[in-house]
């Protein structure tokens, strides 16, 4: 959907379309989970978390300027804020990595995109999991929601060097932690 | 250097696809129950039940309007700009509107048929016609042509793409099957938006989560386990807290005077 269709059928929805949010929902069901699910361990959690996004941001549109930031970056705002309240709820579950935590993780270096392709699945999942909440945001961003740098960069409040450092930074380390499982399970 | 670029490239691409494919693992088989749940919550919504009331009261006119008018007028009510039934669904659409006072039911229904309108004009973006067909198309629409309209078509077609897109004040256009608005009246504009500002949620009161460390539990380890897979406080079908003020009733923001011609 090109961004002036996005903006038409926001607008619709904000005055009670529940088809044109519907064709929303279509839209950006995929980048939302895929998100979601790379910051929970359960499949059955990252369901929950997308319906409460997007329960949220229907409730919240009223309060969305199309002039503003694009819906795209608005949206991400209301699931990074559905994963935060996650966090809170399950305290004991957590499996964040604090920013110190991860400076201390040197990454190792390049590796070879083989061993990247015989992981599987969970061995991936994992892997996201152990990245920060920012490096985690940065690689979604970019991955799955197709935002230029410099979306993301107003997105997430930071530079555009900073968003380009991070998402070096975030790969270079999911490399890593892919590579340490696939040594884990040669053992 | 360059060995070194293609190899970040491969290895990007091979990330991206692995990370594809790991996140989105039983993702479609969620998304229509998920889709459910949301739309559900969304038609249930009782800040719009008023213009939903209306919008529905628009619409049982109209099809009493176009049933009494007989059977041509049903079949016209499908038609599209260019077709020669287009003209008779425009009609129908005329004398719907003449026959209710000014009102809110009225006001819907001008809605209604400025949907039409933008529908109407993607789908003829949606087509490959030719100048002289989308021109006889636009015509039937009242599009004006000739003076200072575009030469190309299809610059009149987005120029009138743009004029319907609500908040813009435009004068409606004029011409053949062309109808204006009641002496130029304009739609009523709902209330101001609220600036856009971080949505959020009950625990997070649309604060932007600010970056930094997290609250300093977990730790390197993936399998964190007993995650459990209860549903969020706030799940599917709990209430959500809005982050603005609630909006009943018509709240639509076309007030720019545009509708059917």
């Amino acid at each position: 959907m090109r961004p002036k269709d996005v903006d038409r059928q926001v607008r619709r929805a904000q005055q009670g379309d529940p088809r044109a949010f519907a064709r929303l929902y279509d839209e950006f069901y995929e980048r939302v989970y895929g998100f979601v699910r790379s910051r929970v361990s359960d499949a059955e959690d990252a369901k929950d978390l997308a319906a409460t996004v997007f329960m949220r941001a229907w409730e919240a549109l009223p309060s969305y300027d199309v002039r503003g930031a694009p819906f795209s970056a608005w949206l991400f705002r209301i699931a990074r804020n559905a994963v935060i309240d996650q966090y809170r709820r399950k305290a004991r579950d957590l499996e964040r990595v604090s920013e110190d935590e991860a400076a201390g993780v040197s990454d190792g270096g390049a590796v070879d995109e083989t061993v990247i392709a015989r992981c599987d699945g969970e061995a991936v999942r994992r892997a996201v999991r152990r990245l920060t909440d920012e490096q985690a945001a940065v690689i979604a961003l970019r991955f799955f929601w197709d935002m230029p740098v410099t979306e993301v960069a107003d997105a997430l409040g930071k530079t555009e060097g900073a968003v380009k450092a991070m998402q070096h930074r975030a790969m270079r380390m999911l490399a890593r932690f892919l590579s340490e499982e696939m040594d884990e399970r040669s053992l | 250097m360059s060995d070194r670029s293609e190899h970040a490239r491969e290895t990007e691409a091979a990330l991206r696809e692995a990370l594809s494919t790991a996140l989105l693992e039983g993702a479609r088989d969620a998304k229509n129950g998920v889709r459910k749940q949301v739309l559900s919550a969304a038609r249930s919504d009782a800040r719009y039940a008023q213009s939903r009331t209306l919008a529905a009261r628009a619409s049982a006119v109209l099809v009493a309007v176009t049933l009494l008018a007989g059977g041509a007028s049903v079949a016209a009510a499908t038609a599209d700009p260019g077709q020669p039934a287009y003209a008779l669904k425009r009609a129908a659409e005329r004398t719907a509107l003449a026959l209710l006072p000014p009102g809110a039911l009225r006001d819907a229904l001008l809605v209604r048929f400025e949907q039409r309108r933008a529908d109407e004009l993607v789908e003829l973006m949606s087509k490959d016609l030719s100048d002289a067909d989308l021109w006889g198309a636009l015509r039937s629409m009242g599009v004006p042509s000739g003076g200072t309209a575009p030469t190309d078509p299809y610059d009149a077609l987005r120029r009138e793409m743009e004029r319907l897109q609500p908040g813009e004040p435009d004068a409606p256009a004029q011409g053949e099957g062309g109808m204006t608005e009641d002496n130029g009246r304009q739609l009523p504009r709902g209330p101001a938006k609220e600036p856009s500002s971080s949505p959020g949620s009950g625990a997070s009161d649309g604060v932007e989560p600010a970056p930094g460390p997290s609250t300093g539990e977990g730790g390197g380890s993936c399998d964190s386990g007993g995650s459990g897979s209860g549903s969020p406080g706030q799940g599917p079908g709990g209430s959500v807290e809005p982050t603005g003020e609630a909006r009943p009733g018509l709240d639509h923001q076309s007030g720019g005077g545009v509708g059917p011609r």
